[in-house]
C-alpha cells in the first residue's frame, strides 16, 4: 500500500444550495503518466519545466482528420501550417503522414525546405511576401497565396521578368455569418474585389490561377460557417469554369478548427462545447459536393488545419515553486513556468492535472507564474488539491503556438521531448542556455570593459 | 473479271488451317506433282472465284481462301485421277461450283452455332463425282495414270525413300509421310516431307501435334492389333494429323491439357475409320476425311455446350496459327481475363473496410453471398470512437454513398428507422435501399442507408460518383455499414451476382496496390481510383487524332482510327503498321499490333502498353507481354515446342512514374517504363523507355535512353 500523501489543512466556506456535503471537488484526476512515461521521471530527466508531445497523439489525430474528409471527399489535401508548432519534429511527423506544408513567411519557408518538402507542396500565405520571397516560390513551383493587390501587381511584374508563369491563389475574404468577420487579409468576396482580382489574374495571363483560398477565422466554434465559405468558393470556381473555362484546382478551405481548449469566458469546458471535426467537415463537403462541379472535374479540397490536429498532443510539465495567501485571502500558487512559455493563457483557460495522487479536498487557487512581472497570470481561477512546494502539475492542450509563440523573456525557454510511439522519449529540442540567447548578439568594443 | 491471287494461295494453306504463304507456295508446288491436278486445282479456284463474284458472295472470305480450298481439294482429286477431256472440264465446272454452294451452304448453318466445316464439303462434292458420274454415258471420265513427277525424276524421289528406310522406326517415318502427302493424293516420302516442312514453318506446335496424333494413332493400331491395311490403303492416317492440329491447337487452346486430349480424342478416330471403312468399303467409297470431319465437329460442338469455360479452351479469335491462339490467350487471359463491359466502381469515398466479402461467415450466403458490407475503420482497426453506443460514434454513419457506375435510380425504400447499436430489424432485413439500373438485366442494389438522407429520387439519372444517400443502419444490421451488391432483377433481396469491381487500390501497411477487374475480398481496406487530368488528356486519343514524330530525322506520322466494331487503333502511315488501344478513362493499354516489328509505333506500343491515367507516386504497374517480336526466330521457333507444356521465355512489362511537377494538377509528367525478356531466369534483352508528358500532351518518348522520339504537334 502507498504511503498515505500528507496535505496540508485547508479552511473553506460551506456555500448552502450548491453541490452536495463534499462541496466542489477538481474536475480532474491526477496525471502521473503521459503516453506511460512518468511525469516524475521526465522531470527528473530533462529538468523542470518540460514541454512534452506524444507523436502518437499527432498521428492519430491527422489520421482521423483525414479519415473523416477523405470518406466525405475524394480529393483532400492537408498542409501541415507550420506556425502551429514549428519544431521539426512536429513538422516532420506530418510530412511523414502525408500533410504538405503551409507556410507565412520566409523563415518558415525555408524551414520546410529544409525539412525536405518539395517545392510544389509548400502553400506560401500571409500579407508580406518580398520580391525575393516570390522569386523563390516562383523557382520552386509552390503556390502562392496573393494576399493585396500590390502583391498582385509585384508578383506579376516578377513573373513577366523570370518569364514563368507562377501557380497562384488567391486569398478571399467574405461574411460567414460569424463575428469578427477577417477582412484584413485577402479580398473581400460580397463586394466584388476577389471576382474583380480574379479577373486581373484571368486578363494579364502571366500567372496560373490554380486555387482559391480562404481562412474565415481562428478557434471558430460554427461549423455551418465553413459551409458559407466553401460555397462561397465555389461559386467563384464555377465563376472563373463558366467565364474562362478554367477549372481550379483546389480551393483551400484554411484552418480554425477549434481544439479542445476551453476559451476564457465560455459557459462549458471546451471538450463539451467545441464542435467535432466530422461537422466542420459535413458542412465543408456538403457544400462543395452540391456546388454543381462535374465528378471528374471536382477541385482538390486543402486543409491547414494546425491546432486541431496537435493541441492536445502538447503537454507541460512543470513544478510549484511555492504557496502563498493574497491579501484578499485567496490562496495563491507560484509556479515555475510562466506566460511567456504559454502565450495561449492569454485566452484559454488551460486545464492543469497535478501529476501525483491527492486526496479529496480542494482549494480555488490562483496559479502565478516565475516571472517577476505582474502579468504573469497562468490561470486566474482554478480548482486545485493543496499543492506542495516540487510538486508537479501538467499542463493540457499545449500543442499549439505556444512552443513557436514562446520567448526568454525572464526566463528561459524550457526544453521539449517527444515520445514515439513505442514510448521511448526523444529530446527535440534542448532547454535554452545564456549562450542560445545571446547568440547573434554583438557588443561595441567600448563598452566591453568597465569598472564598477 | 478479278482473279485473287491472295485468295488462290490461301486455299492451299487453309487446308491446313494456315494463312502462311511459304507453306502455301509449298503446297502449290506439291499439287502441281500431278501436273493435271495442280492445274485442276487451281482451275477450280479460279471458276470459284468468278462464281462468288458473279454472285455477289462475301469477297472476304474468297480473298482468304476459306470458300476455295473445298472446290480446290475437289478439283486437285479429279485432276489427279481423270483425264482432261471436255467431260472433265464440264464436270469440274459443275462440281466446283457445286462444291463451293456447299460450303456456302454449310459454312451458314454451322458458323451459327460457332462450328467449322472443315472439308465436309469437299466430301460431299467427290462423292457425287465418284457415284454419280459413272451413271451417265456419255460423262467419259477416262481413269489416268497418276501422272508424276516421280516417273521423270525416279532418283530425287528414291533417294528420299532410301534415305528415310535407313532411320530406325522406317516404317513409321514412311507412313507418316505418305498420309501427309496424301492430303494432297501424293502417296510418296517427298511430298509429304516438303508438307511437313511446310508444317513446321507454319508452326511448331501444329507441328509437334502432327507428330504426336500420328503416333498415338499408330500406337494404337499397333497394340490393339488393328487391321494396318486400312491405314496403307490410301494413307487414311492423314486423319490423325488433322484432328490433332485442329483439336491439339487450332479450335482448341494449345495447352498441356490439349495435347493429352489427344490421347483419348486419337483413338477414337482411329475407331472410327476402321468402322467407316469397313461401312464404306461396301459401296467403294473412299473415307477421306471422313473421321477427322465427324469426331472434330461432334467435340467442337460438345465442348461448347459446357457450363464453364475451363481446361480445354476453344479459341475465340482464331489468329490461323496455333502459337498465335496459344500466346493470344494465354496473354489475354493473365491481362484481361475478367474485363466486364460495366464499369462498377466503389459506392463511397476515401479508405473503406470490407467487413464482409463474397460468401461471408455472416449474411452473405446462397443466393446473397456476391455482396460486399463496407464500414470505417480507425488506426486500431475500431469501426467507432469511444464510447460507441451511439449511432454518431461509428465513423461511417451517416457518410456519403455515391453512384457506383451511371443509371437510373428504379427503387428507393425509406422509411424505416436506424437501429440502435446491437439491434437489428429482422422484419425490413435490407432497411433503406436504393436500386441503380446500369444496364439490360444489370442492377446493383445498396442497403441499410439512412432514413431520409436520399439525396436522389425514383428514375433519376445518376452519373458515376454522384451522392445517392448517407450511410445508415436500418435493417438487419446491428451497426452502422453498407451492403452493396450487383444483380439481375430490379427487386430488393434479388439474387447477388459474381461480377468484379473494374478498378480499386487495397491499401496495406500504407502502401496502394493497384486491381482490375478484381474482386474486393474481407479485410482488405478499398479505395477508388482517383486520375490525373494531364495523364487522362495526353492519352485521350480521339478519332482523326493525329501525332507527328521526329524520330533519328525521319517524319512520322501516326493517325487514330476506329473500326467497324468500334475498335480504335493507331495507324502509321510510314510502316503501315496498327496498333489497337482502350482507353477506359482509368488506364490506357494496348491489345494488339500488326506491322513492322521495327517501327517506332512497335516501340510505342511497347512502352505504353498498360498505363495508369491517375497518378499516384509509388505506383507500379507489372503486365506480361507476348514473347513475339523480342527474341530471335530460333529461340522463339524452340520455344513453341515447349510452349504449351512450359513457358521458359517471358516478357515482362513494368511501369511507373519517374517525375510530376505538382501532384494535384501536374503540368508536366514523366514516367519510365521497361520490358525485359528473359529465357528463365537470365535476361535476354531489355528496352527502357521514358515518356515525357506536358500541358496535355506526349512530348517525347524516350527508347534506351538515347534514341528520342519527339512529337511536334
Amino acid at each position: 500500500m502507498d504511503k498515505k500523501q500528507y496535505e496540508r489543512p485547508i479552511i473553506k466556506p460551506l456555500n448552502t444550495g450548491l453541490m452536495n456535503k463534499f462541496g466542489t471537488r477538481t474536475e480532474y484526476t491526477a496525471l502521473t503518466h503521459i503516453e506511460g512515461v512518468s511525469v516524475k521521471s521526465l522531470l527528473a530527466d530533462y529538468g523542470s519545466p518540460l514541454f512534452v508531445l506524444s507523436e502518437r497523439k499527432i498521428r492519430e489525430n491527422y489520421r482521423n482528420a483525414k479519415r473523416i474528409f477523405e470518406t466525405r471527399y475524394p480529393k483532400v489535401q492537408f498542409a501541415w501550417s507550420y506556425k502551429t508548432n514549428y519544431l521539426n519534429a512536429v513538422c516532420n511527423t506530418f510530412h511523414q503522414e502525408g500533410s504538405w506544408a503551409e507556410v507565412v513567411s520566409r523563415f518558415e519557408y525555408e524551414k520546410a525546405i529544409k525539412n525536405g518538402v518539395d517545392g510544389d507542396k509548400i502553400l506560401f500565405n500571409g500579407p508580406d511576401k518580398t520580391d525575393s520571397d516570390l522569386t523563390l516560390c516562383i523557382e520552386n513551383n509552390s503556390p502562392i497565396h496573393i494576399d493585396h493587390l500590390d502583391e498582385l501587381y509585384r508578383l506579376t511584374e516578377i513573373a513577366t521578368k523570370m518569364d514563368k508563369k507562377p501557380r497562384v491563389a488567391i486569398r478571399v475574404n467574405m461574411d460567414t455569418g460569424v463575428y469578427p468577420m477577417w477582412d484584413r487579409f485577402g479580398f473581400n468576396y460580397e463586394n466584388g474585389q476577389a471576382w474583380d482580382a480574379i479577373n486581373k489574374i484571368m486578363a494579364t495571363g502571366k500567372l496560373d490561377l490554380v486555387g482559391l483560398h480562404c481562412h474565415i477565422g481562428t478557434f471558430m466554434l460554427t461549423p455551418s460557417a465553413y459551409g458559407v465559405a466553401a460555397s462561397k468558393l465555389s461559386d467563384l470556381a464555377m465563376s472563373i469554369k463558366n467565364k474562362y473555362d478554367k477549372s481550379i484546382t483546389y480551393l483551400d478551405l484554411g484552418g480554425g478548427f477549434a481544439s479542445k481548449n476551453t476559451l476564457k469566458g465560455s459557459l462549458l469546458p471546451g471538450s463539451d462545447s467545441v464542435p467535432e471535426i466530422y461537422e466542420y467537415a459535413e458542412a465543408i463537403t456538403t457544400a462543395i459536393l452540391n456546388a454543381g462541379f462535374q465528378p471528374d472535374d471536382l477541385p482538390y479540397l486543402y486543409l491547414e488545419t494546425g491546432r486541431a490536429l496537435v493541441d492536445d498532443a502538447g503537454f507541460l510539465l512543470g513544478s510549484v515553486i511555492s504557496n502563498k495567501r493574497l491579501s484578499d485571502g485567496r490562496r495563491a500558487t507560484i509556479m515555475d513556468f510562466g506566460v511567456n512559455i504559454m502565450f495561449t493563457s492569454f485566452w484559454y483557460d488551460h486545464k492543469i492535472s497535478p501529476a501525483q495522487e491527492f486526496g479529496q479536498h480542494t482549494e480555488d487557487t490562483i496559479l502565478y507564474g516565475p516571472l517577476c512581472m505582474n502579468i504573469d497570470v497562468v490561470r486566474e481561477n482554478i480548482t486545485l488539491p493543496p499543492l506542495k512546494p516540487g510538486e508537479q502539475v501538467v499542463v493540457h492542450h499545449m500543442g499549439a503556438y505556444n512552443i513557436s509563440q514562446s520567448m526568454q523573456f525572464i526566463s528561459l525557454r524550457p526544453a521539449i521531448v517527444m515520445i514515439d510511439t513505442d514510448k521511448k522519449v526523444h529530446l527535440i529540442k534542448s532547454a535554452e542556455t545564456l549562450d542560445v540567447l545571446e547568440k547573434g548578439e554583438l557588443l561595441p568594443e567600448y563598452l566591453k570593459e568597465f569598472s564598477l | 473479271m478479278k482473279i485473287y491471287g491472295n485468295g488462290i494461295l490461301n486455299s492451299y494453306s487453309q487446308i491446313f488451317f494456315s494463312n502462311n504463304k511459304v507453306f502455301a507456295l509449298l503446297l502449290l508446288i506439291i499439287s502441281f506433282f500431278d501436273l493435271g491436278a495442280g492445274l485442276s486445282g487451281v482451275l477450280s479456284i479460279i471458276i470459284c472465284q468468278i462464281t462468288a463474284v458473279l454472285f455477289n458472295f462475301n469477297k472476304e472470305l474468297i480473298k482468304d481462301g476459306s470458300y476455295t480450298y473445298n472446290p480446290l481439294m475437289v478439283g486437285i482429286a479429279i485432276g489427279m485421277f481423270y483425264d482432261f477431256n471436255l467431260s472433265f472440264f464440264i464436270i469440274l465446272v459443275i462440281v466446283s461450283i457445286l462444291t463451293l454452294f456447299i460450303t456456302i451452304w454449310m459454312s451458314t448453318i454451322l458458323s451459327k452455332q460457332g462450328l467449322p466445316f472443315l472439308s465436309l464439303p469437299f466430301l460431299l462434292g467427290i462423292w457425287i463425282v465418284i457415284l454419280g458420274v459413272p451413271n451417265f454415258s456419255a460423262l467419259q471420265l477416262n481413269p489416268k495414270e497418276i501422272l508424276s513427277l516421280a516417273k521423270w525424276f525416279p532418283a530425287l524421289f528414291n533417294s528420299v525413300t532410301n534415305g528415310i528406310a535407313a532411320l530406325p522406326f522406317a516404317d513409321v517415318i514412311h507412313l507418316y509421310f505418305r498420309s501427309l502427302g496424301a492430303i494432297f493424293f501424293q502417296y510418296n516420302d517427298l511430298a509429304g516431307l516438303i508438307i511437313a516442312i511446310g508444317i513446321l514453318i507454319y508452326s511448331r506446335m501444329a507441328f509437334s501435334l502432327s507428330i504426336i496424333g500420328f503416333s498415338i494413332g499408330f500406337a494404337f493400331y499397333h497394340f490393339f492389333g488393328g487391321d494396318f491395311s486400312q491405314l496403307i490403303y490410301s494413307y487414311i492416317g492423314f486423319n490423325f494429323i488433322l484432328t490433332a492440329i485442329a483439336l491439339g491447337g487450332f479450335f482448341v487452346v494449345p495447352s498441356k491439357k490439349s495435347y493429352l486430349m489427344l490421347f483419348f480424342i486419337i483413338p477414337v478416330i482411329a475407331l472410327t475409320i476402321s468402322s467407316l471403312h469397313t461401312l464404306f468399303s461396301i459401296v467403294e467409297l473412299p473415307l477421306y476425311s471422313l473421321p477427322f470431319n465427324i469426331i472434330t465437329i461432334i467435340f467442337l460442338a460438345t465442348m461448347a455446350t459446357r457450363r464453364k469455360h475451363s481446361g480445354i479452351t476453344l479459341v475465340a479469335m482464331q489468329q490461323f496459327s496455333p502459337e498465335k491462339n496459344h500466346y493470344k490467350y494465354l496473354n489475354s487471359q493473365n491481362r484481361f481475363n475478367n474485363n466486364t463491359f460495366y464499369h462498377i466502381a466503389l459506392p463511397v469515398m476515401g479508405n473503406w473496410k470490407i467487413s464482409q466479402g463474397h460468401n461471408g461467415g455472416i449474411t452473405h450466403k446462397d443466393d446473397w453471398q456476391y455482396a460486399w458490407d463496407f464500414v470505417v475503420l480507425d488506426e486500431e482497426d475500431r469501426t467507432y470512437q469511444m464510447p460507441g453506443v451511439d449511432l454518431k460514434d461509428y465513423y461511417c454513419y451517416d457518410l456519403p454513398i455515391i453512384a457506383p457506375s451511371e443509371g437510373y435510380v428504379v427503387e428507393i425504400i425509406d422509411g424505416i428507422e436506424d437501429n440502435k447499436i446491437n439491434e437489428v430489424n429482422l422484419k425490413e432485413n435490407w432497411g433503406n435501399t436504393l436500386i441503380i439500373k446500369h444496364g439490360e438485366h444489370f442492377y446493383s442494389k445498396l442497403s441499410h442507408i439512412k432514413k431520409g438522407s436520399f439525396k436522389v429520387k425514383k428514375g433519376d439519372y445518376v452519373t458515376k460518383g454522384m451522392v445517392l444517400a448517407t450511410c445508415g443502419s436500418s435493417g438487419r444490421s446491428p451497426e452502422p455499414h453498407l451492403h452493396f451488391q450487383l444483380q439481375t432483377t430490379p427487386y430488393v433481396g434479388s439474387k447477388t451476382i459474381e461480377f468484379p469491381l473494374s478498378y480499386y487500390l487495397t491499401k496495406k501497411d500504407n502502401k496502394h496496390q493497384f486491381h482490375s477487374f478484381d474482386i474486393p475480398k474481407e479485410e482488405e481496406i478499398v479505395s477508388n481510383v482517383k486520375t490525373t487530368k494531364l495523364l487522362t488528356d495526353a492519352f485521350l486519343f480521339v478519332p482523326g487524332k493525329t501525332f507527328r514524330f521526329n524520330f533519328e530525322g525521319k517524319k512520322i506520322k501516326w493517325e487514330v482510327f476506329t473500326n467497324a466494331l468500334n475498335q480504335t487503333y493507331i495507324y502509321c502511315h510510314q510502316s503501315k503498321s496498327t496498333a489497337y488501344f482502350i482507353n477506359n478513362g482509368t488506364v490506357f493499354y494496348f491489345t494488339d499490333f500488326y506491322g513492322d516489328d521495327e517501327s517506332l509505333l512497335k516501340h510505342f506500343y511497347y512502352g505504353a502498353q498498360n498505363i495508369l491515367l491517375g497518378y499516384y507516386k509509388n505506383a507500379k504497374i507489372k503486365d506480361e507481354l507476348m514473347i513475339d517480336g523480342f527474341f530471335n526466330k530460333l529461340i522463339t521457333g524452340l520455344h513453341d515446342f515447349t510452349a504449351p507444356f512450359f513457358h521458359y521465355c517471358k516478357v515482362n512489362y513494368n511501369f511507373e512514374f519517374s517525375y510530376c511537377d505538382n501532384e494535384h494538377n501536374p503540368s508536366e509528367i514523366s514516367f519510365n517504363t521497361h520490358c525485359i525478356a528473359s529465357i528463365g531466369k537470365k535476361e535476354y534483352k531489355r528496352i527502357d523507355y521514358t515518356f515525357h508528358l506536358k500541358e496535355g500532351k506526349i512530348t517525347s518518348f524516350q527508347i534506351n535512353k538515347n534514341k528520342t522520339a519527339q512529337c511536334e504537334n
